[in-house]
């Protein structure tokens, strides 16, 4: 599995899997269709296609793993971004939801300014020794939440409302 | 490999290797998006999310087995059909043409029922199909003139 702030609920994992396996296969599109370049449509410019799908496909293949595997805070920048495009091209562009996967399971970091300053580095990622927080919610309770935006009855850092404003 | 109703070209066979790996994926969406399916969004094909996942499976599989041909029932016809329509919603002639191409005569005439049967357990091996003597990129530019840009920009199924 992949190392979140908190324990993923199956939802969550099962969320984020298949935005990868979306994504992976939305950079596969034959090439005489002339489709801009995924990166473009997560907003993305400093790294080519090709190296975003090895990384989605590593990220993908170590969150169906048993150990626990670190990301670095540029993979966790392009997974927000995935899910922020899964949502979107799925119809259900919930900022909410977004904001309040993040608040629960990724690191508070200014997500939009790390992409714009850092480099792919796919070959970081890193088993953890230590498992990730417990996760006091119900799966049930906590996949409603998000995904009917329920915010009030969760806890959202305010910078990341800030951030999203922009 | 699938037999349609001309050897197929690489470009061809890359679409519908795509669209079936697209369904694939799309039919079996995360818990917390079980609202609206793939198949609805595919049109009238009365079936469900599973077995078009298992049909999708099985025609893409055959589709990359190499040196068979393998014969397509009516019913994965169809599910091909409307995934290329599905993909080229905004220009559909682009779908039609290809099927005029390499779907069996008179398929759009008189399509198979929408009403799928049980997923094929049994895969029937062919023959090969006739001879291509379609340029590639003369046919490719045929099938899809305007059809490139019109392809759905990503899954958005809004």
């Amino acid at each position: 599995m992949l190392m979140w702030t908190h324990k993923p609920h199956p939802w969550f994992q099962e969320f984020v899997r298949w935005s990868l396996a979306r994504a992976i296969t939305e950079i596969d599109a034959p090439a005489y269709l002339s489709r801009p370049p995924f990166s473009d449509s997560i907003g993305i410019r400093e790294t080519d296609d090709d190296v975003l799908v090895a990384i989605f496909g590593e990220m993908l293949s170590c969150s169906l793993m048993d150990h626990t595997y670190r990301l670095t805070a540029y993979q966790f920048s392009l997974m927000y971004r995935v899910l922020r495009w899964s949502l979107r091209t799925c119809g259900r562009m919930n900022t909410s939801a977004l904001l309040q996967m993040r608040g629960m399971y990724m690191p508070g970091t200014d997500y939009l300014a790390l992409c714009a300053a850092a480099r792919p580095e796919h070959a970081e990622i890193r088993m953890a020794w230590d498992p990730p927080c417990h996760n006091p919610r119900s799966s049930t309770d906590e996949m409603a939440a998000v995904m009917r935006g329920y915010r009030s009855s969760l806890d959202i850092p305010t910078y990341i409302h800030r951030e999203e404003a922009h | 490999m699938l037999k349609w109703a001309v050897v197929p070209h690489q470009w061809f066979e890359e679409l519908v290797e795509w669209l079936l790996e697209i369904a694939i994926v799309s039919c079996k969406p995360p818990r917390c998006l079980r609202e609206g399916t793939f198949v609805d969004m595919l049109g009238p094909l009365n079936v469900s999310e599973e077995d078009l996942r298992d049909r999708c499976r099985q025609l893409l599989r055959l589709s990359r087995y190499p040196g068979e041909w393998y014969r397509i029932p009516p019913d994965q016809l169809l599910v091909v059909y409307h995934l290329l329509q599905w993909g080229f919603e905004h220009l559909p002639h682009a779908a039609n043409n290809i099927v005029q191409v390499y779907f069996p005569r008179g398929f759009l005439e008189a399509p198979p029922s929408s009403t799928l049967g049980p997923v094929p357990s049994l895969t029937f091996r062919a023959g090969p199909p006739p001879r291509n003597h379609t340029h590639p990129g003369d046919e490719m530019e045929r099938c899809l003139r305007g059809g490139r840009d019109a392809m759905r920009p990503s899954m958005d199924p809004s």
